[in-house]
């Protein structure tokens, strides 16, 4: 028996699993740390200081006075800046690739699928959804605003990644824990409801789709028109219908390609400009 | 170019954990306690300062530990035991001699936010008292004293501008009458009264205390009119998010008597 189907991304699973591992370990770690027990050769850092977002948020606050919002540390303008190289190079991987927020809903996701079959993430029609898409620049606008205003994490109270790692710690909010609620139920229907919608981390990224130097490209002399990249992607991005995917939504995480879903050979490719 | 899942897989990976390790070779990978620069920069020139007043003695204030007696203290440090009482105000049924730094805990109530005081509170209290060198540890940042401690250094030791600077930042407030006449320190050891205020003694648990801490926006938060506040400061508010003690410091102004007259406009506000 094979651990992964033939057309999956499969290290895209495994480093998913790993970084969600990892980080609930080093939360775990964190509260063990009052008790003075720890978990050998792992970190203890809180979970601001390892979400490259506490750097974003920071941005602002560290250009004008020199100092980090509250409970933000180095770390997280490191990873800041190491997501955005990746973020300039490929996209938005760190979201298909990294983010346990993301994963998350992906696993809950496939319960979804079986539920739902093929109306599985195909509920909101599209020509409203694209729409709908950009609310997630109105989170982050409204979070970079509270943050630079108030100096202090405007978005922890409602984060659900804070909440996801800390619900047995009694820290998580109430809201937050509220949206973690409502994210994972709507991930039954929708794949990534929190990512298209919501996130604001996601939509800075999704950014540097515009421009980034490797990007999805579709060869339309071999394309059969077939759709099914578009039905396979997760963030319902018409590849069928465009050369290059240049959507802020795109999580690259390569479902769509030759490699992947697609069944012609090198016809959907993460690729550079003129590569063919 | 082309580039395929498990390349791309590989170069994320390496770009995450290949920036962390280059970043912890070159120390800046850092999960805890970054503190504001600022800071970082006040506690370092107080610790230097401290030096320059050194005088040699065979103990340091750096040797206190927490399990030492206020006694032992007054003793080699040869600071009379009615200070230390009065500095972190002892309850009257406590016996100042046998009394030991690590049980603070139980004598005050919980202070607000990160104020605490404890045995690095008193190393700092000596240090300051004595003019013996020591120098705050990483750890130790951000130590704080009881109003009756920073009165008592304010009137018997000589502190640098900086050092009142500091002090004045890292207040707790209690409601604590200092007498306007405060005793010298030889009436303070031929007498026993003074370690009794402490009956009086009943400490601030308002979350509104303008402190070292404080940023503009938190004054604005707490509803404090920018006017007022420009008017108490003497100039434009630069940015929201600086702390008024930096302020104060790069503009030359007593932190301490803005700090009040800003105290006493949120007071005003009540509950
Ligand atoms: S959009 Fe946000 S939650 Fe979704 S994967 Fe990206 S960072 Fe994570
Ligand atoms: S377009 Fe392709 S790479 Fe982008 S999100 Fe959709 S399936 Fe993933």
């Amino acid at each position: 028996m094979k651990l992964f189907p033939r057309n999956k991304i499969w290290l895209r699973t495994v480093l998913q699993i790993f970084f969600f591992i990892l980080i609930a370990l080093i939360a775990v770690n964190h509260v063990l740390e009052d008790s003075g027990v720890k978990i050998p050769l792992l970190s203890n850092a809180s979970l601001h200081a390892v979400c490259p977002f506490g750097g974003v948020v920071s941005l602002y606050q560290f250009a004008a006075v020199g100092t980090f919002t509250q409970k933000i540390q180095q770390s997280s303008f490191i990873l800041m800046i190491l997501v955005f190289i990746l973020a300039f190079l490929f996209g938005s991987v760190f979201c298909g690739w990294v983010c346990p927020l993301g994963s998350i809903q992906e696993w809950v996701g496939k319960l979804g699928k079986r539920l739902f079959k093929k109306r599985y993430n195909h509920f909101i029609p599209w020509r409203i959804d694209q729409y709908l898409r950009y609310l997630r620049y109105i989170m982050l606008i409204w979070v970079l605003y509270a943050t630079a205003m108030t100096g202090k994490l405007a978005f922890g109270d409602i984060d659900p990644y804070y909440a996801l790692f800390n619900f047995w710690t009694g820290e998580a909010s109430f809201t937050g824990l509220a949206v973690l609620g409502v994210t994972l139920l709507a991930s039954l229907a929708v794949e990534r409801p929190w990512c298209k919608y919501a996130c604001p981390y996601g939509a800075i990224l999704g950014i540097t789709n515009l421009f980034s130097v490797f990007s999805i490209r579709r060869r339309e002399s071999t394309c059969k028109s077939c759709d099914i990249c578009f039905h396979d992607c997760p963030m319902n991005i018409p590849v069928h219908a465009v050369k290059v995917v240049r959507d802020h939504q795109c999580i690259g995480c390569l479902e769509c390609t030759s490699e992947a879903i697609c069944p012609i050979e090198n016809t959907v490719v993460f690729a550079t400009k003129g590569s063919r | 170019m082309k580039i395929r899942s498990k390349t791309l897989g590989t170069i994320i990976a390496f770009v995450i954990f290949g920036g962390i390790l280059g970043a912890s070779t070159l120390g800046l990978w850092k999960t805890e306690s970054v503190r504001n620069p600022n800071s970082i920069q006040r506690n370092k020139s107080i610790g230097e300062a401290a030096r320059e007043n050194a005088v040699t003695g065979d103990y340091y204030p750096a040797d206190i530990r927490g399990n030492h007696r206020f006694g032992e203290i007054s003793e080699i440090f040869n600071i009379p035991l009615e200070i230390l009482s009065h500095a972190f105000a002892l309850p009257p049924d406590v016996d100042p001699a046998n009394f030991k730094n690590q049980d603070f805990d139980s004598i005050y109530p919980s202070f607000e936010g990160e104020q605490e005081i404890g045995n690095g509170s008193v190393k700092w209290f000596v240090a300051l008292y004595t003019g013996l060198p020591f120098e705050l540890e990483d750890e130790e940042e951000d130590t704080y004293l009881l109003r009756p401690a920073v009165e008592i250094l304010k009137k018997h030791a000589s502190l640098t501008a900086e050092q009142i600077a500091y002090l004045d930042a890292y207040t707790i407030e209690i409601e604590f009458e200092i007498p306007d006449s405060y005793p010298s320190e030889d009436e303070f050891q031929s007498s026993d009264e003074g370690a009794g205020d402490g009956e009086e003694t009943k400490l601030k648990q308002d979350e509104m205390i303008v402190a070292g801490k404080t940023t503009f926006a938190d004054l604005l938060d707490w509803g404090v009119s920018a006017e007022k506040i420009e008017t108490i400061i003497g100039g434009g508010i630069p940015n929201r998010l600086i702390l008024v003690y930096d302020y104060c410091a790069e503009n030359g102004l007593p932190f301490g008597q803005i700090k009040t007259e800003l105290q006493i406009e949120v007071d005003t506000l009540g509950p």
